[in-house]
């Protein structure tokens, strides 16, 4: 069972909204490393950076797409594993599907409460303490 | 503010972005623009805006922008050929969803007829492509979805923190003697565009020590699939250099960082911090190439996610008429894009601006200091090749360079103000029945935020008048074998440390002999008067002059030239035309870059110092005895050239004095206020030009009828800065001093009355 502050997050999203949105649910569920990128790109060379654990990244963004980004960590050992949620629209399901052809851990539907962040978070990293 | 208010004003402030981009998306492909980033980057503004929207529960928000999302998407998948038809569709759509934006944010209300209807013909338009169901649904469409989400397992790799720490930091401890780098540098093709050379920076590098050099050739393509102007070779360098240090190494790429990917680590300093790093980023592991990694991904997900679009776009580029010219633009974007990428995203920050202003504030204050602190060394006999001088000199020198910098932070570009023009000129365009073509210059022209907030209804009205009054019919402009089309041209440029907007049309022209009967009839001159063609122009800007008696909703005639002329006064501008009959009109407007700011001329009147602002002189001159001419007791006149203005004597009119010396032994100002009329100023001596601070009476202490602001001068006095507008009107003044006059505030003790601001 992982604390929430030992596990680090990067938020990627080319919206500073979604991505403060992201961060202050993190936040409320105590998270402590929380950082941020505003494309797929800028997320690649943040993972390979810097060590972390989970990205929560959006699918829609210039430069480098979220299914890129996806595909990027898949493809590279030293990050492959790293755990990666798939923020989306509504009734985007092809595009859910796609990503789990990627390996996407879990999905996360725009607009969210924290509690369903907490949900979708846990069910990739076990429960938080 | 709760976090989440705190989020919602990013929304907005991001609304603001997306809608700018959204516009000039659909503006680049009405003019023949087919690259599909271009396309995305419509679709995803749209996108953006609704995914924010529904955080926020802004429910009218994002019904619209899902409606007009669902159009995009088939405009980007093919399913929608983007015609000059659907192009204006789509920006009026854009209008409306800026619309309800504005309206969430403001509280305000949307025209709900307008936006019902145009909600109808993107549905129409949806409907109208193939497959325009499947992102229309508007619940969650997870319902039967069977989704398995992945764990992640925190075991099977070592816990990031503590056990990798300590041990590994002593073992590789950096030798001093033998630094080494290894450099990765993977060129992009705006490197070699700019006439870089790889080869040279090699060198370069060897020149700082040993060198072992590696070409990674991974990223070419098949020799069919190449492109000649791309990049697609990086090299990785292994450099021993025992004197180097990373930033020596760096400053071998100053010129190109922009332009590659680049990546400098040091070896031994690396595994250092790889220690601290979780297990998976392992120094020992084979180099990452980030770009070729980004290329592979793409090339897996591209064909998937974008299969439609090549058969699509095709339609779209033969209705185009000028098919290379259309190419030509769509490299132009994608070498801005270019440009955009290899500089990054811009790094920016948001700033509360009462603090930005308390950061102008203070500056000011320091000029002033400084500026007081030199006069008393001065005072003090030193020389001026003393060190104490020539450090002030340096001080003084930093100080104007860090008052220009605090300036610079408020100043922003025009474009906020120039992208509203386009909605305006569609609206305006489709309610006279006028065909028009907007051109924009130079949005990228950075002035004082005040003075663009404060700009945009004039430019609104100017442009306003421009298509309306300026512009003919299609069919008159046919008629006199001139394009349809109309052209209205807005451009912004920086012209001797003042911004210069232009606003020109391809229309009619002024009707001279139209104007000049109108201002006649209207007793604003005499019929015999004999005016230039100049003056005859000019005369659009008198108070009165006006055509029309009511308000039109187009061009607000009832208003008039007089009013924006105002409006461009009181920001310490001008305005001025020029016109040539049946090829058009220009008005040039002039403005100062900062209200913080002004250009003033110091001068003396009885015994006290005055600022006369610079903008409102046309001229200075020595009156001679035979100009002057009394009428009555306390008004004077006096001729200039083949003109009588009023001579008024400052130091009466702000009660210093009651006896005026007299004209011949005094200066005149020739002055022209806000409304165009005009008048000599009385004064004692001219001191000199000079920039000053301004510092608000009224915030300060209290307005001061006569007196616009205050500074404070050099020698750490206040100088009180003339309304001119005020001053000439001789009467209000003159009344008994029931309220505060300037005299008494020159009475008061200086300082104190600054210090509380």
């Amino acid at each position: 069972m992982p604390a929430a502050s030992s596990i680090s997050v990067l938020v990627v999203d080319d919206q500073m909204t979604i991505r403060s949105l992201v961060r202050s649910g993190l936040q409320q569920l105590g998270f402590t490393q929380i950082e941020e990128a505003a494309d797929g790109e800028a997320g690649l060379k943040a993972l390979i950076t810097r060590p972390t654990n989970l990205v929560i990244t959006d699918f829609n963004m210039p430069r480098l797409d979220g299914l890129g980004l996806l595909r990027a960590i898949r493809a590279h050992p030293p990050i492959s594993k790293i755990g990666v949620i798939m923020l989306t629209g509504r009734a985007d399901k092809e595009l859910v599907q796609r990503a789990v052809q990627f390996g996407v851990n879990n999905y996360l539907v725009k607009p969210f409460t924290v509690a369903t962040l907490k949900e979708k978070i846990e069910s990739v990293t076990g429960a938080l303490t | 503010m709760d976090p989440l208010a705190a989020i919602k004003v990013t929304f907005f402030q991001e609304c603001e972005e997306q809608l700018a981009e959204l516009e000039s998306g659909l503006l680049a492909m009405e003019a023949g623009d087919t690259d599909s980033e271009i396309v995305n980057a419509v679709f995803r503004a749209v996108h953006s805006i609704k995914g924010g929207a529904g955080a926020f529960s802004l429910e009218a928000l994002v019904r619209f922008s899902h409606v007009f999302e669902t159009a995009l998407d088939l405009v980007r998948g093919g399913a929608i050929t983007p015609d000059q038809d659907v192009l204006k569709l789509l920006l009026r759509s854009a209008d409306i969803l800026a619309d309800h934006v504005r309206a969430a944010r403001d509280g305000g209300e949307v025209d709900e007829a307008r936006s019902h209807a145009m909600a109808e013909e993107l549905e129409a338009l949806a409907g109208g492509g193939e497959g325009g169901g499947s992102a229309a649904e508007a619940d969650d469409g997870f319902g039967d979805f069977d989704f398995k989400p992945l764990m992640v397992s925190f075991d099977e790799a070592p816990a990031s923190e503590a056990p990798a720490t300590e041990a590994p930091v002593a073992e590789v401890a950096p030798e001093p003697s033998g630094r080494s780098f290894i450099i990765r540098f993977y060129p992009q093709a705006a490197l070699y565009q700019k006439a870089n050379e790889p080869g040279l920076l090699i060198r370069e590098l060897a020149r700082l020590g040993e060198v072992a050099v590696e070409v990674d050739g991974s990223g070419l393509p098949n020799l069919a699939e190449m492109n000649p102007e791309d990049a697609y070779l990086g090299w990785r360098v292994t450099l021993t250099a025992p004197k180097a240090d990373i930033a020596a190494v760096r400053e071998v790429f100053e010129w190109v960082e922009g332009d590659c990917y680049l990546d400098i680590v040091e070896p031994a300093a690396q595994s250092a911090a790889a220690a601290t790093a979780a297990p998976e980023i392992d120094a020992t592991q084979p180099e990452v190439d980030v770009m070729a990694l980004i290329r592979q991904a793409q090339e897996a997900v591209i064909p998937q996610a974008a299969a439609p679009a090549p058969a699509s776009l095709e339609p779209a580029k033969a209705a185009s008429p000028d098919a290379s010219k259309a190419k030509e633009v769509a490299l132009d974007a994608k070498a801005q894009a270019a440009t955009r990428e290899a500089g990054g995203s811009p790094q920016t920050i948001r700033v509360d601006l009462e603090r930005v202003d308390r950061l102008i504030d203070l500056v000011g204050e320091l000029v002033i200091n400084q500026a007081m602190l030199a006069q008393r060394v001065a005072e003090c006999g030193l020389q001026r090749a003393s060190s104490v001088a020539m450090g002030l000199d340096d001080l003084e020198h930093l100080t104007r360079e860090i008052q220009d910098s605090v300036m610079a932070i408020r100043a922003q570009p025009v474009k906020s103000v120039f992208q509203r023009m386009p909605r305006l000129v569609r609206e305006i365009a489709a309610m006279t029945g006028k065909e028009v073509r907007l051109v924009m210059d130079g949005e990228g022209t950075e002035v004082d935020k005040t003075v663009i907030e404060r700009l945009s209804d004039p430019l609104t009205h100017m442009i306003r008048n421009a298509i309306d009054h300026g512009l003919e019919t299609p069919e008159e402009r046919v008629a006199a074998g001139k394009p349809r089309e109309g052209l209205v041209r807005l451009a912004a440029l920086h012209r001797s440390g003042r911004i210069v907007i232009e606003i020109v049309d391809d229309g009619r022209g002024i009707n001279r002999p139209k104007v000049r009967q109108i201002a006649i009839d209207k007793g604003l001159i005499s019929a015999e008067a004999n005016m230039s063609d100049d003056e005859i122009d000019n005369l659009i800007f008198m108070p009165g002059f006006s055509t029309a008696t009511t308000i039109s909703d187009i061009s607000g005639r009832g208003v008039g030239m007089d009013v924006v002329r105002r409006s461009i006064q009181s920001l310490g501008g001008r305005i001025t035309i020029s016109s040539r009959p049946g090829q058009g009109s220009t008005f040039t407007l002039s403005l100062p870059l900062t209200l913080a700011v002004l250009d003033g001329m110091v001068v003396t009147v009885a015994g006290q110092t005055l600022v006369a602002p610079l903008t409102a002189i046309i001229e200075s001159l020595q009156p001679k005895s035979g100009d002057v001419r009394q009428l009555g007791p306390n008004a004077s006149v006096i001729a200039i050239r083949d003109t009588h203005v009023p001579l008024i004597d400052i130091g009466r009119a702000l009660g210093y004095r009651q006896n005026s010396p007299s004209p011949t032994e005094s200066v005149a100002l020739l002055v022209e206020g806000e409304g165009g009329a005009r008048a000599a100023l009385l004064v004692d001596a001219i001191q000199g030009q000079r920039q000053v601070v301004i510092k608000s009476l009224e915030a300060n202490y209290r307005p001061v009828p006569g007196i616009a602001a205050a500074t404070i001068l050099g020698d750490g006095r206040v100088a009180l800065i003339l309304d001119v507008d005020a001053v000439m009107v001789p009467k209000p003044l003159e009344r008994a001093a029931s309220g505060p006059s300037a005299q008494t505030e020159l009475a008061a003790p200086a300082p104190s009355l600054l210090k509380a601001g």
